[in-house]
């Protein structure tokens, strides 16, 4: 563990580290890090993905087939692997999407009434 | 689990290095682009380094993260183990090989006697809706099942409505000659009436069965259905041979169609198929045909039964001369294809042969159990560093299933090379020849290896996998007292099960003895047979042609130099055919009174010539006379305490001829051995002119008359075929083929089991000795005797092999009395058997526990000593 890890970081659940990845992969291809740093920046580094813990999320995204990857070439002119979003895998987004709205209204409407 | 995963999860199986080197390839990516971030923020290289790797987190965790989600684990898991298996099965050479040894004996023997049991007993017969299918029988006034008549089977087949194509066999069989090409062939033939085929429900392949062209009464068709295997070998598989002509005894007979290659009728493979009218002017009282019928739509075994007993009963009121107190009895047709013999024989190879594989199973699992002792410290080892209980298990069982998968590898093999061989077996076996080692004995195979590995596999791994001691016993030289008792018990069972299987095998070879060694009253050596069949159109039944033909052929043959004595019978011995009637003293005109009876036409010359005492009178004369030969027990049941010479017997019912008994001979046993001998009447050949008779020639050279008879034949009627040879001899040898199958198969598996069992002590003793070494190194050095310590050794170890000699003994007792109809004159507590196989197993586990033992004794002390 990293120690200036800042203390108000969250643990992601798995389900929602899948769909955050499903969506930072919506405007289009990107490779590990890049997906990594994005999560960080919008959430306004309230969501510090432990970096390593996202690669076995891609990974099994991959397999079920709602990613897929290819390799091409970096900002930095290297070879890495650029990932997108499948038709199966925008599908999937637009479901979870709306569950978690589902979920995290009404979680919310218990915080402010009871 | 959608279609896309799977392939993916596939593709990680297949492809482990490709995912490999990419995920990192990926990593190192990673780690660059976030250094270049961070030197970008105005960090140092070594800053930005460190600190990358610190936000990454651990690799190797990342990576085992990254290989669970490509979902290829377990299965990776399972090949990894199986690979590990592999190698130590080549480490552990020796132990492998036996291991697999024993394992395919044990499973090719089970692999073979299913193969056999599918063929015979479990594949349904290959006719259309088999179990519609009955065996038409008439039975007599005592009750006993009977072929039919012509007349009887045409009126029931006008009266009954169960039954649909009610369909005759002809009796003797045609044995017709076939020209072609100038050469002459003797086909072995068989004729049924034209709905037969109909009636099984089998086609042609070729052409047509027969149908109501040769249902016509009108015009006699002479057509001719064709076996494969004829068509095949006599006509080069010629599809155009339909609808041509052939040449049989002289006559044209137009081929209407082959049949299918796997096409059989009960035991016999005839090769052609002529039909056969029913003929209504035959004498009804003459059964001889026999019959077989399909239920009609709708009927039951029940109703038909009903129907056909209330149609007999009608018959023998309208006819009770000859029909007077017969019934029907109707058989499901799979049922009197495989009569009781058969069915016992296959259970009782099918029993064997899983006891068989039982011990090899339990011989495997006591090998296993001392290889994983040897393996102890590394099992113990892993424990200790943590691996589960549960892990070390499968991968234990992995090991036992992968040795069981070659032993059925092996198996497999065998059954083989085996399967064609019995095969071609002379066996008098129904559908024997039908066996094979196709899918589902390969899949038999790979159950039998799954199950068999987990049988041997699972006490011993669970044993092995218990205690996390093993580190420490060995160092003390320490036996896991544990381990020793369970190998006891394996040894004990072991002993039982062969037993078991030696007492079984030392029963059927005592029976045996006696079925060989039975007295059938006549003498089987050096006796040469020729089965002549004539044409019936030129030799009809009763005609003075088939009679002086059978006349001139014993005397010329009886002129052959070197020939002792010569005589022809209307069944050849243990062949048959083997007809029977009714007979009584001549006042009798009770019709229930008559004495049920075996008869056999036959010439003067033939007592003589099979060497059947003549108890009293003289043979038959050489003119054709009313006069018969009968045997001592018919002659002590007719007339007990008379004289019977001269008396009469009448023949068949009160209103039958009378025939002058001239002669009393001693009783003969010539179609079944075991079977007491039957009441017998000889009836003279020169008065009734069978046409199929069976020369019997007794010579010291029987052989040499081979070609002089064919000759004789050939001269007297150019016309005929060759007859059939054979020596007596041969023919009982082929009466005791199915007996001595049994035989020599269980002989085979008590033998195998034997040596499985003494390699079981051999191994124990072995080990209890390479485990005592310090031990038996230290009394030695103290001055202990070398014999008293193998005494000592040897007899410790054999007190399972007794143990398990008496459950054996005990246990093969209590199943001998179910095969008891299996044995003749043998008691199933026979002492010579029981003795025999305590002695012999005995002997064996004494010499399996002594050779191992002995080695104790040459130990040098020092060695043994230094050995830790």
């Amino acid at each position: 563990m990293p120690k200036d890890t800042p203390k108000a970081q969250p643990d992601l659940l798995q389900g929602t580290l899948d769909l955050l990845i499903l969506r930072t992969l919506q405007p289009g291809p990107m490779h590990g890090w890049a997906i990594a740093r994005r999560i960080q920046q919008v959430s306004d580094d309230v969501l510090t993905v432990q970096q390593g813990s996202l690669y076995p999320s891609l990974h099994r995204l991959a397999r079920k087939g709602w990613i897929d990857s290819e390799w091409g070439t970096s900002e930095n002119n290297r070879r890495a692997k650029y990932y997108r979003l499948t038709a199966e895998g925008r599908r999937r987004l637009a479901d979870e999407t709306e569950s978690w709205q589902r979920l995290s209204a009404a979680v919310s409407r218990v915080l402010q009434e009871a | 689990m959608s279609w896309r995963d799977l392939r993916n999860r596939w593709r990680a199986l297949v492809q482990p290095g490709r995912f490999e080197a990419e995920l990192d390839e990926e990593l190192s990516n990673h780690l660059e682009l976030e250094i270049e971030h961070r030197m970008a923020r105005g960090e140092s290289r070594e800053e930005a380094e460190r600190a990358a790797r610190l936000a990454l987190g651990g690799v190797e965790g990342i990576k085992e993260g990254c290989r669970d989600s490509w979902g290829s684990r377990l299965i990776q898991d399972l090949g990894r183990d199986a690979q590990g298996a592999c190698r130590r099965l080549v480490r552990y050479r020796r132990y492998s090989l036996v291991v697999i040894a024993s394992l395919g004996l044990g499973l090719g023997a089970a692999l073979v006697v299913f193969s056999m049991v599918d063929a015979v007993l479990l594949r349904p017969l290959p006719f259309h809706e088999p179990d519609r299918l009955v065996q038409f029988w008439e039975l007599t006034p005592q009750g006993e099942r009977f072929s039919s008549s012509d007349a009887n089977l045409l009126d029931f087949r006008e009266q009954g409505r169960s039954l649909v194509d009610l369909a005759a066999i002809q009796w003797p069989p045609p044995r017709p000659a076939l020209f072609r090409e100038g050469e002459r062939v003797q086909l072995v033939g068989m004729g049924v009436t034209p709905n037969f085929f109909r009636s099984l429900g089998v086609s042609a392949v070729v052409g047509r069965t027969f149908g109501d062209e040769e249902s016509r009464v009108d015009a006699p068709a002479w057509s001719v259905v064709l076996a494969y295997e004829t068509w095949r070998t006599y006509f080069g598989a010629d599809r155009e041979i339909v609808g041509q002509d052939i040449d049989l005894d002289g006559h044209w007979w137009t081929v209407v169609g082959v049949l299918p290659e796997d096409f059989r009728f009960g035991g016999s493979v005839p090769q052609i198929y002529t039909p056969y009218r029913l003929d209504a002017d035959f004498p009804r009282g003459d059964h001889r045909l026999s019959a077989v019928a399909r239920l009609a739509p709708g009927a039951s075994l029940e109703s038909a039964q009903r129907e056909f007993e209330a149609i007999a009963s009608r018959l023998a009121d309208t006819y009770p001369d000859t029909n007077d107190g017969w019934g029907v009895f109707l058989q499901p047709l799979p049922e009197s294809m495989l009569g009781p013999d058969v069915r016992r024989t296959q259970w009782l190879l099918l029993s064997a042969v899983g006891l068989l594989l039982l011990l090899a199973c339990v011989n495997v699992a006591n090998l296993f159990l001392a290889q994983l002792a040897d393996r102890q410290d590394e099992l113990a080892l892993r424990r200790a560093l943590g691996s589960g209980r549960l892990r070390i298990l499968q991968q234990v069982l992995t090991e036992s299933v992968v040795l069981g998968a070659a032993g059925a590898a092996v198996g497999l093999g065998l059954a083989y090379l085996t399967v064609p061989w019995i095969r071609g077996l002379p066996v008098p076996m129904p559908r024997l020849d039908e066996m094979s080692v196709d899918l589902r004995v390969a899949g038999l195979a790979a159950l039998l290896a799954i199950v068999s590995g987990l049988l041997f596999g699972l006490l011993p791994a669970w044993n092995a996998t218990r205690s996390t001691r093993g580190v420490h016993s060995r160092r003390q030289g320490q036996v896991d007292p544990g381990s020793g008792r369970l190998r006891s018990a394996l040894v004990m069972c072991e002993v039982a099960l062969a037993t078991v299987l030696a007492v079984g095998a030392g029963l059927l070879l005592d029976s045996f003895e006696s079925l060989a060694s039975v007295e059938t009253g006549i003498d089987t050596r050096d006796v040469l047979l020729a089965e002549v069949d004539l044409p019936t159109d030129h030799y009809p039944e009763s005609s003075n042609n088939a009679r002086r033909f059978f006349e001139q052929l014993v005397e010329r043959t009886n002129s052959l130099p070197g020939v002792e004595s010569v005589g022809v019978t209307m069944t050849s011995p243990f062949r048959g055919p083997n007809p029977s009637n009714n007979v009584s003293v001549e006042s009798e005109t009770n019709r229930d009174a008559f004495v049920p009876v075996h008869w056999r036409a036959v010439s003067p010359g033939l007592f003589r010539t099979l060497r059947v005492p003549l108890v009293r009178g003289s043979d038959f004369g050489e003119a054709p006379r009313a006069e018969t030969v009968i045997s001592a027990g018919l002659a002590d049941r007719l007339w007990p305490g008379e004289d019977p010479i001269g008396q009469r017997m009448r023949w068949i019912s009160p209103e039958g001829p009378l025939y002058e008994v001239v002669g009393v001979v001693g009783d003969v046993q010539d179609l079944a051995l075991g079977v007491p001998p039957p009441l017998m009447v000889y009836m003279p050949q020169q008065w009734f002119g069978w046409p199929s008779m069976t020369l019997a020639v007794r010579s010291v050279t029987p052989r040499a008359y081979v070609e002089p008879i064919r000759e004789i034949v050939s001269d007297l009627d150019h016309k005929l075929g060759s007859p059939t040879f054979s020596t007596l001899g041969e023919q009982k040898k082929d009466a005791l083929a199915q007996p001595q199958l049994s035989l020599q198969v269980m002989s085979i598996f008590s033998l195998v089991a034997l040596l499985l069992a003494a390699a079981g002590v051999y191994g124990v003793v072995a080990y209890a000795v390479s485990r005592r070494q310090r031990d038996l190194g230290v009394r030695l050095a103290l001055g202990a005797s070398p014999g008293r310590l193998v005494r000592g050794l040897t007899l410790r170890s054999l007190m399972p092999v007794a143990i398990g000699l008496v459950v054996g003994l005990a246990l093969a007792m209590a199943l001998a009395f179910s095969m008891q109809t299996m044995l003749y004159e043998t008691s199933p507590v026979e002492p010579r058997v029981v003795l025999g196989v305590a002695a012999v197993l005995a002997l064996a586990g004494l010499a399996s526990a002594w050779m191992p033992a002995r080695r104790a004794a040459r130990l040098d002390p020092l060695v043994a000593l230094r050995e830790e």
